[in-house]
């Protein structure tokens, strides 16, 4: 059995609606994000939607959590992003450049930001987190990896906290491309980030200090029987039976409606969809955000998150509310 | 492994040639590359990754050579273990990125093209390419530009320090596209001749492609169904520097905070490492933040430890370049063999280690540390041993 670790902090953003409303509310976010993180006098640059949407979460997370990312814990603060969609339109974006006008095409500025990980980085700079560093690319698990990958960070001592969770920016260029792949209902444009910030399980228990919820246990799995054995998986981890378990929120619009009755592990619990299922590499993370906010009971007991996607993973996290 | 050394997959053709210091870095050859500033790269021939599908990706093509031959080396069979116990980490920064080049320069042309590219071009295809009936555990892809490999081996080993799979296949995967290749002669860190690591006339970095990838077992497992250890990972650690999108920490910071988090993981002290596979890429900034890591993480030590970057004769394979690297370190490790940083022309103050110019040394290497730097502030470091 693993430790339970504490989730001391999270930052949920969801932006569907696009509204003009929605628009000018966000741009006044980031106005302030930008001033209140630069340094020296100098705004923090923020290029792409997804940097926006993942550095604003974060900042959420770390200050609903309280932790102190000062000098002394520097090299204690991490951060595991799961990356997916997002940065298809800047990779288009330079690959379409250098088609039309060769060398000069490519960008300095716009290269950088054709990698996964510089969504992770521009969090990194902008918080000053020096401490261990991942970006995963798992599709729609993208979330869920990161979140297993920074609670085993966690469980195994020597740091802090991580930032742990998940961004997406569903673009116009992925919809264009589903499209084309012959799915026909994609969705429309819509962003999302769900960041936990997770800690010793001891941490945050002072008076003025509260521990959000519990992660108790975590798995992931691939395959035919991927959802199952990420199920078990979890359970294991967190040494609870299947009876224990009080709701299950599904976290992905591919897990099998009936997963459940087929699994032997025999999860009765009710199933609820999340509201946040469609998020993509978000949509794991923001879930866990919605259970550790209060958004579902965990008086029945732990609520066990699961998703899947269509390549064949499956991701299980439970998750307990703090007492 | 595949790699531009060994397009036949044969480990010891890539060692051979490591030790030789012969480059492989020349023309490119996969694209027109004649309107650019600099030219060269070193490339595995599209003939030799041909298959069947002429859509197949070359990346995937690649990566499935180098882990089917890692699991032949391995004798790991399917059964052998438990499926939902063994899982696979590919460390990548691109993936199928020639698949989507296609696609993005063609959208809309065909439906059924669009339909393949497409299905090759996430970076997450590369980990469901590899999965298969035996590997129901975690298949998870790490995307940490440079340092990709390295953290896709750090994450599996922890994946069975702390009892969450019995064998994990963990490695990483990059290729030469136009798409990096633009990007890294726009941001001057392409070389337009020759590849110097450490040398004070050093002028920039090669692309490199390839695929590599390790079995990793529990030790009393592996030799409980007899097979061949080629050595130990005993440590690991990633640290961000936190400072800037493309530059490293002047100081190396990050680097050093990654190194000493491997030694202590490792309890091992400074002193005992006996070789350093370096980043060393033959940038300018590179080689000298670099060489300030290794004297922070190792003190006095750094003087004195063998240093050699394999970079100037294999360029530089990105998100496989760490798994290649820690290749390297354990056929070292195997051989008491340290291969040289070969085009080394002329010592830079600044660099000022001892970095095996140009001709293989012999040391007892029971110790090895391999480094990997990237984009983005991302840095690894893993520690490597051999027997007992």
């Amino acid at each position: 059995m693993g430790r339970p670790v504490g989730i001391l902090g999270t930052g949920a953003i969801v932006l569907r609606s696009g509204s003009p409303e929605e628009t000018a509310a966000w741009s006044a976010r980031v106005a302030e994000a930008t001033e209140r993180l630069g340094r020296g006098g100098r705004r923090i640059r923020l290029m792409h939607r997804i940097e926006e949407i993942a550095l604003l979460a974060s900042w959420d997370a770390v200050r609903e959590s309280r932790i102190a990312i000062s000098t002394a814990a520097h090299e204690g603060v991490g951060i595991a992003l799961g990356i997916d969609e997002g940065i298809d339109g800047i990779k288009a974006r330079h690959c379409l450049a250098v088609q039309s006008d060769g060398p000069s095409g490519a960008s300095p500025l716009v290269f950088p930001f054709t990698t996964q990980n510089a969504v992770t980085a521009g969090v990194a700079i902008a918080l000053d987190l020096r401490g261990e560093i991942f970006t995963l690319c798992c599709g729609p698990l993208s979330g869920a990896a990161a979140i297993g990958v920074a609670m085993n960070t966690v469980r195994r001592g020597g740091i802090a906290a991580m930032l742990a969770g998940g961004a997406t920016s569903v673009e116009k260029v992925f919809l264009d491309a589903l499209a084309a792949a012959g799915v026909r209902d994609g969705g429309s444009e819509r962003d999302g980030a769900g960041i936990l910030v997770l800690a010793p399980e001891d941490e945050g228990r002072g008076p003025n200090e509260g521990r959000t919820a519990l992660l108790i246990g975590y798995g992931d799995a691939f395959g035919d029987r991927a959802a199952t054995y990420a199920v078990e998986a979890c359970l294991e981890d967190a040494e609870v039976l299947p009876k224990e378990v009080g709701m299950v929120w599904q976290a992905s619009t591919d897990l099998p409606a009936d997963v459940f009755r087929r699994n032997p592990t025999a999860v009765l619990a009710a199933v609820m969809r999340s509201p946040h299922a469609d998020l993509d590499a978000a949509s794991f993370p923001l879930t866990i955000a919605a259970v550790a906010r209060g958004h579902a009971s965990t008086r029945q007991g732990p609520v066990l998150v699961v998703g899947a996607d269509c390549m064949g993973a499956a991701a299980a996290a439970l998750v307990r509310g703090a007492s | 492994m595949i790699s531009p050394l060994n397009t036949d997959g044969e480990t010891e053709r890539f060692w051979a040639a490591l030790r030789s210091g012969e480059t492989a870095v020349r023309e490119v050859r996969s694209f027109d590359a004649s309107a650019y500033s600099c030219r060269v790269a070193a490339e595995i021939p599209r003939e030799v990754l041909s298959c069947e599908d002429p859509w197949a990706d070359p990346a995937m093509r690649m990566a499935r050579i180098a882990f089917d031959r890692a699991l032949r080396d391995a004798r790991l069979l399917p059964g052998e273990v438990d499926p939902v116990r063994a899982g696979i980490v590919v460390g990548t920064v691109l993936g199928g990125i020639l698949s989507g080049e296609r696609y993005l320069r063609s959208a809309g042309a065909d439906p059924v093209r669009d339909r393949t590219l497409l299905r090759q071009y996430p970076l997450r295809a590369v980990a469901a390419v590899l999965a298969r009936p035996g590997f129901s555990g975690p298949v998870l892809t790490v995307s940490t530009a440079c340092a990709s490999g390295t953290d896709a081996i750090g994450i599996a080993f922890r994946n069975l320090l702390d009892g969450r799979a019995d064998a994990m296949v963990a490695g990483g995967v990059d290729a030469v596209s136009e798409f990096s290749f633009s990007g890294f002669c726009a941001l001057n860190a392409l070389t337009p001749g020759v590849v110097r690591p450490f040398s004070r006339d050093r002028s920039g970095l090669a692309p490199g492609e390839g695929a590599a990838f390790l079995v990793l077992e529990r030790e009393k497992a592996a030799m409980r169904r007899g097979a061949r250890i080629l050595g130990r990972v005993a440590g690991y650690s990633s640290a961000a520097d936190a400072t800037h999108l493309t530059a490293p920490h002047r100081d190396g910071r990050g680097l050093s905070d990654a190194a000493t988090g491997a030694l202590r993981e490792g309890e091992t002290a400074a002193s005992e490492v006996d070789y350093v596979n370096a980043h060393g890429t033959g940038t300018l900034y590179n080689d000298w933040m670099e060489t300030k890591a290794l004297k922070t993480a190792l003190g006095a030590h750094a003087a004195d430890v063998p240093v050699s970057s394999i970079k100037a004769v294999l360029g530089h394979a990105f998100g496989a370049a760490g798994a290649m690297e820690a290749v390297a370190c354990l056929l070292s490790i195997r051989d008491g063999v340290v291969p040289p940083t070969a085009n080394f022309r002329e010592p830079d103050p600044d660099c000022d280690i001892d970095c095996v110019p140009n001709r293989e040394r012999r040391v007892k290497v029971r110790t090895a540390l391999s480094l990997s730097a990237g984009f983005g502030g991302q840095n690894a470091a893993l520690l490597l041993r051999g027997d007992g």
